[in-house]
C-alpha cells in the first residue's frame, strides 16, 4: 500500500497563554523555592484554560517559568493527564481498575465506543467527546465507576475558573446513555 | 469523647456530606493534639509515636516513629525540612483515602501540623490525585481557614512553628506514589524512583530533609497526642496498634470502608462488614491489599489483617483495601488487567520492569484470548524472575509480580483450561 502521510492539523497562531492563567501560575511559583517545581501545576493551568497544550503554548509556559523547552516537554510528555493533542468539550474517563472490571467496565466501554463511535483515545467527529479510561479511580465500593470532566474551565459564581466534573458511580448500561445527556446538561444547561 | 469509648479515631467525625468546618472541628475537640504536641515538646512528641507502635498505611509498612528518628537533627545541614502527605491513592482497589479527605480534611492538617512541629519542617505539601476534585476544593476551604485563624504560616499559635502548606495536584502516574518518584514530581521532574541512600529523610526534596508519609497515619496522630501511647496500642485486636480503615469491593453484599481494630479477620471484614458474597456467587479468592499484593483463598480467612500475620500466610496486608474475586470471573482476566495497569504505570527507567510487565502482559492477554500455549506459562514464570526484588529499581514490579505469582500457582487449572479448549471457559456469550 502506498504510504499516506498523516496529516496534522495546524495550531492555531493565537493560542496564546491568557493573563488570567499566568496570574494563577505565578501565584503556584510562590509555592515553590524553584520555579520548575511548579512546571505540573503550571501546565495543568494552561490546560484548564484551553483543553489541551499546544506546542506553543508550551514554548510560551518554559520561557515564562525560565526552564528549557524540552525540559517542559519531558514533564508534559510523562504525565498521562497532560494533553498534547487536542480533546473534546467533554472528557469520558470510565475506570478500568480491576474492582469495576468485575462489575462491568468491558461492556460500558463497548457501550461506549458503540455509541460514540470512537475508539480509546479518539474524540468524536464533532469534537464533544474524548474518550479515555483511568486506572482505579478510587470509589470501588460504587463500581462501575466513571468520570466525567470538562475539558475547559468554567467561571464559578465566585469568579474563579474551575474544571467541573462529575463522578458517576453504580452505573448500568441501560442508564449510560441517560446519564451523560444529564452530564452534557449538567454542562450547558 | 472520652478516651475510653473512642474506638474510631480516625473517622468518629467523619461527614462525607458535609465536612467539619474549621470551628466546628474545634467544638469537638479538634486541633487539641496539636496543642498538647505545642505541650510536649517535639522530643516528646517522638518518643509518643514511638511507643505507640504506628506504622505506615500505604503498603510498606514502616514503623513512623523510627522513620521520623531518621531526620537529622536541626542545626546540622540544610535548615529547610520538607513534610509530604502522599494522597496519590493509586493502588487497584484502594479507595480509602479518598473517604478520609472528603469526610474530615482538618484532621488531616492537623496531623501534619504535629508532624511538622516535631521534624521543624518549614513547607508542607500535600500530594494530591488529580482525580479528588471534590476532596481537593474541600482541603483547600481548610486549608485557608487555617491561615485565617493563625494555625497556618508564621509562628503558629504564638509558638516559634513558622509552616506553610501547599496542595500539590498530581497529573497521574502511579509511579508518583513511590517516595522518592514522588518528591522528583514535586521538584517538576518526571517522576522516576532515586536511588536509596541517600533517603529522603537525610537529602530529599531540593536536597532537604523530606518526610513523606501516607495520608492515614497523618489521622491517626491528633488523637495519639491527646490520649497517649498504652491507649492507642490498646485499639489493636491483634499485635499491631490502633485501627485501620479496611475495605472490600467486588461482588460482594455490601462494599464499602469500615474503621476497625488493626488485626481484624478477613472473615470479619469481608462476611460481616462486607455481607459476604452477592446471592449466585461464590467466595474464589481475594487480594487483601490492593493490586500488588498476593491472592489469598478462602482458606485463609481466619488470619488477622495486620502486617505479620498476613506476612505469614504469603501476602501483604498492604492498603488493607480487598479485591473479592468472584467464581464466575475470570481469573485470568483479572490478573491481565492488574498486569496491564502496571505495565502502562512503569515509568520506564528500568530494564526489567519496561520490557518485563509488558511482556508479561501479552502473554496474558495471549492466553485469555485463547491462543495460548503451554510454554507460556514456562515465560510467565521466567518473567517473574526478571522483576523480582533485586533486579529492578524500585518496587513498582516486584509488587506487580505478585498477584501473578499468586495466581499462576492458585488458578492453574484455569490458565490450563484457557490453553487446552482455547478460549476463556467463562465467556458464556
Amino acid at each position: 500500500m502506498e504510504y499516506q502521510p498523516k496529516i496534522i492539523a495546524r495550531e492555531p497562531s493565537h493560542h496564546e497563554i491568557g493573563a488570567a492563567a499566568l496570574a494563577e501560575i505565578d501565584q503556584l511559583l510562590s509555592h515553590y523555592p524553584q520555579p520548575q517545581g511548579a512546571a505540573i501545576d503550571a501546565l495543568t493551568v494552561v490546560q484548564k484554560y484551553r483543553g489541551w497544550v499546544s506546542d506553543h503554548a508550551l514554548k510560551q509556559l518554559a520561557e515564562h517559568m525560565s526552564m528549557p523547552v524540552a525540559d517542559l516537554e519531558s514533564v508534559a510528555t510523562f504525565y498521562n493527564l497532560i494533553f498534547r493533542r487536542e480533546v473534546g468539550k467533554t472528557l469520558l474517563h470510565p475506570c478500568n481498575g480491576l474492582s469495576c472490571q468485575l462489575l462491568g467496565y468491558k461492556s460500558i466501554q463497548r457501550q461506549l465506543r458503540k455509541e460514540i463511535n470512537i475508539d480509546e483515545g479518539e474524540t468524536s467527529a464533532n469534537g464533544s467527546m474524548t474518550l479515555i479510561s483511568l486506572p482505579c479511580l478510587g470509589a470501588c465500593d460504587k463500581a462501575p465507576v466513571m468520570l466525567l470532566r470538562e475539558s475547559t474551565a468554567t467561571i464559578n459564581a465566585a469568579g474563579k475558573a474551575v474544571i467541573r466534573d462529575k463522578l458517576l458511580t453504580h452505573i448500568t448500561t441501560t442508564e449510560l446513555s441517560a446519564m451523560l445527556d444529564d452530564f452534557q446538561e449538567f454542562i450547558h444547561g | 469523647m472520652d478516651e475510653q469509648r473512642l474506638t474510631q479515631p480516625l473517622t468518629q467525625h467523619l461527614n462525607i456530606d458535609a465536612p467539619l468546618t474549621l470551628s466546628q472541628y474545634q467544638q469537638q475537640n479538634g486541633y487539641g493534639g496539636f496543642a498538647a504536641a505545642l505541650q510536649l515538646g517535639p522530643e516528646q512528641v517522638l518518643a509518643t509515636i514511638k511507643a505507640s507502635n504506628l506504622r505506615g498505611r500505604g503498603g510498606a509498612g514502616f514503623p513512623t516513629g523510627m522513620k521520623w528518628s531518621f531526620v537529622p537533627p536541626v542545626g546540622k545541614g540544610l535548615q529547610e525540612r520538607y513534610l509530604i502527605a502522599n494522597a496519590d491513592e493509586m493502588e487497584p482497589g484502594a479507595f480509602k483515602d479518598r473517604w478520609l479527605l472528603e469526610g474530615n480534611p482538618h484532621q488531616l492538617i492537623e496531623g501534619m501540623l504535629i508532624a511538622a512541629f516535631t521534624l521543624s519542617a518549614t513547607t508542607g505539601y500535600i500530594f494530591l490525585r488529580n482525580e479528588y476534585s471534590l476532596a481537593s476544593a474541600r482541603l483547600q476551604r481548610s486549608i485557608e481557614e487555617c491561615y485565617a485563624k493563625g494555625l497556618l504560616g508564621d509562628n503558629i499559635l504564638g509558638s516559634e512553628l513558622c509552616f506553610n502548606l501547599h496542595i500539590h495536584t498530581s497529573a497521574g502516574r502511579y509511579i508518583c506514589g513511590e517516595e522518592t518518584a514522588l518528591i522528583n514530581a514535586l521538584e517538576g521532574k518526571r517522576a522516576i524512583p532515586r536511588a536509596k541512600p541517600p533517603f529522603p529523610q537525610v537529602a530529599g526534596l531540593w536536597g532537604s530533609p523530606t518526610i513523606v508519609n501516607n495520608v492515614e497515619p497523618f489521622y491517626n496522630l491528633p488523637n495519639i497526642l491527646l490520649f497517649g501511647a498504652d491507649w492507642y496500642r490498646s485499639l489493636g485486636a491483634a499485635e499491631d496498634a490502633g485501627t485501620k480503615i479496611y475495605g472490600v469491593s467486588g461482588r460482594v453484599q455490601n462494599p464499602g470502608l469500615w474503621e476497625l481494630p488493626m488485626g481484624t479477620t478477613l472473615r470479619e471484614i469481608i462476611e460481616q462488614h462486607a455481607g459476604g458474597m452477592q446471592r449466585g456467587y461464590q467466595l474464589r479468592a481475594y487480594l487483601p491489599g490492593g493490586g500488588s499484593t498476593d491472592f489469598l483463598l478462602p482458606e485463609h480467612l481466619d488470619t488477622a489483617m495486620d502486617y505479620n500475620a498476613i506476612s505469614a500466610v504469603g501476602s501483604r496486608l498492604g492498603t488493607g483495601t480487598i479485591i473479592v474475586l468472584d467464581d464466575r470471573s475470570c481469573p485470568v482476566d483479572a490478573i491481565l488487567n492488574l498486569i496491564s495497569f502496571f505495565a502502562q504505570e512503569s515509568c520506564g527507567w528500568c530494564t526489567p520492569c519496561r520490557e518485563g510487565l509488558p511482556n508479561a502482559s501479552y502473554l496474558l492477554a495471549k492466553i485469555e484470548s485463547g491462543r495460548g500455549e503451554v510454554k507460556d506459562l514456562q515465560y510467565l514464570k521466567d518473567l517473574l524472575e526478571l522483576v523480582s526484588f533485586g533486579n529492578t529499581f524500585c518496587a513498582l514490579a516486584p509488587g506487580a509480580a505478585e498477584p501473578l505469582q499468586s495466581g499462576l500457582a492458585f488458578f492453574a487449572e484455569d490458565f490450563m483450561a484457557h490453553i487446552e479448549q482455547q478460549c476463556c471457559p467463562y465467556q458464556h456469550h
